[in-house]
């Protein structure tokens, strides 16, 4: 319960941080918020929540959006299910390589994005024109993601590795008795 | 991965496709409760980071304002402790000049004391409150009949007062310092307290000389008066157009009127200027910063030595 709790606080908290400072930034300033939130729900919770999680994040994002209603709910799911796939390799990297997975969900999230909503609306894209602009934004707003996962996940990485350590034993002590 | 994930997921595309294809009433109302519900929130973060904006241009107002103090009273102090030091060589340079005088003078003249003698004694600046109350004689409780009033003079002045008078032997046209620096004098001597004036009092009115600094140490210079103007600077009249005046030039007391011969610090040349049909120079003097808080000041007494009188007698 305390984990939803949290969940659900931190999802609010970027909402309404992205909402009310954010939304008032340049374009290419906006940072990361709802893509890092993300990678934060996946990784402290379990597959199925996770995903779930997500997908509220996404549905809450497409109504401060005004855009058409289930795109960011999609794209979000989608994302989710790409990080529990991804979720087992974290446990091994260091904070680095992870900074640098937040950098790419980033850009990836963009570029689904744009994709996403030209096709619906009709337009004819040119694919290099939207991987530059989704690379450049993300570049711009992912900075502040190496920075906070370098922090973070170096500090989680720490509390998960400990929690192993201590795991590991106990799972001997419980085969032994067995 | 989980079947239970992979359910999750496809409940949630699923919903994801109804809700695009959702009727337009049905997305607003959505939109509507979901911004309704994020507004108290988006208010608390606006109002939050409005706090820390104006807080830091507060703090960063405030250390600008105190540094700036700070660095005001670094200068002041800096200020006083180069007169102290000038008035410090130019007493060494009179102790020196002294002694050879000495040692040129007849036995029997050297042994006669001086006719009269300097001293300083210290005095408190009585605040505006209690300076009030004691022109009021609210601080005595005796009064006329047995002869503790204070002096009329003294009453009726407006100037402000130090807690020493005739029982303190003080006179009129005693130097106020503070330190070794001149920063005014006593105007009227009442039986227990005194009035003074600033020097930058207009009424203020004193004989000074001016001190040049040399490689080969200090030159004393033309002799005249320093008046104040009721302003932050002083102005020294007197000197004549022959006479060599610079900007940074020390304004000193005149030998006679130092403590013990030593002259007294008054300020600086700021400005020297001399027209074409000007007779004399027209000076204006920075004189020394006077604290606002000025609480007690030293008193430069002049007194007949009554061991010379003895010794005449």
């Amino acid at each position: 319960m305390l984990r939803h709790a949290g969940i659900l606080s931190l999802i609010y908290l970027c909402l309404v941080v992205q909402s009310s400072l954010v939304a008032d930034l340049p374009e290419l300033g906006r940072p990361f918020l709802p893509a890092v939130t993300l990678v934060l729900i996946v990784a402290w919770s379990n597959p199925a929540a996770g995903i779930f999680w997500s997908g509220f994040l996404g549905s809450v994002l497409d109504c401060i959006s005004a855009d058409r209603l289930g795109v960011q709910l999609g794209l979000a799911t989608i994302l989710a299910l790409g990080l529990q796939l991804l979720k087992p390799l974290w446990r091994s990297c260091h904070a680095l390589p992870l900074a640098a997975m937040a950098l790419v969900i980033c850009a990836f999230w963009r570029l689904l994005s744009q994709m996403t909503h030209a096709v619906l609306n009709g337009r004819i894209v040119d694919p290099h024109l939207v991987l530059k602009s989704a690379v450049r934004d993300a570049t711009s707003t992912g900075i502040v993601a190496v920075v906070v996962f370098i922090i973070g996940f170096g500090l989680l990485g720490n509390i998960l590795r400990s929690r192993n350590e201590i795991a590991a034993p106990r799972r001997r002590v419980g085969m032994a008795v067995r | 991965m989980s079947t239970a994930s992979g359910f999750m997921a496809c409940v949630l595309l699923l919903v994801s496709v109804g809700m695009y294809f959702a009727p337009d009433g049905v997305k607003d109302r959505v939109r509507s409760t979901v911004t309704d519900s994020l507004r108290p929130g988006q208010m608390a973060v606006r109002q939050t980071a409005k706090s820390f904006r104006e807080n830091m241009a507060a703090w960063a107002t405030k250390s600008t304002r105190s540094q700036t103090r700070e660095i005001d009273q670094l200068h002041d102090q800096l200020r006083l402790e180069q007169s102290r030091q000038a008035a410090l060589q130019i007493q060494l340079a009179r102790l020196t000049d002294m002694q050879l005088r000495e040692m040129s003078t007849p036995e029997p003249l050297r042994s006669l004391p001086r006719l009269t003698s300097s001293s300083l004694i210290d005095a408190a600046v009585l605040g505006e409150a209690v300076a009030e109350s004691w022109r009021a004689g609210k601080l005595l409780n005796r009064g006329d009949a047995n002869g503790v009033r204070e002096s009329s003079l003294v009453v009726q002045s407006r100037h402000p007062l130090v807690d020493l008078g005739r029982d303190g032997e003080l006179s009129p046209e005693d130097a106020l310092l503070l330190g070794r620096c001149v920063i005014g004098k006593i105007e009227r001597v009442g039986r227990w307290t005194s009035t003074f004036i600033l020097l930058t009092d207009s009424e203020y009115r004193g004989r000074a000389q001016l001190v040049h600094q040399t490689e080969s140490g200090f030159v004393f210079g033309a002799k005249g008066i320093l008046k104040g103007q009721g302003t932050s600077k002083c102005r020294l009249e007197g000197i004549g157009t022959s006479d060599a005046v610079a900007i940074g030039d020390a304004v000193y007391t005149t030998n006679r009127d130092g403590l013990q011969g030593t002259p007294l610090y008054y300020g600086r040349v700021i400005e020297a200027t001399l027209g074409v049909d000007d007779k004399e120079w027209k000076v204006l003097v920075d004189p020394v910063p006077i604290p606002r808080d000025l609480d007690s000041v030293q008193v430069l007494r002049t007194a007949i030595n009554t061991e010379r009188l003895a010794a005449g007698s």
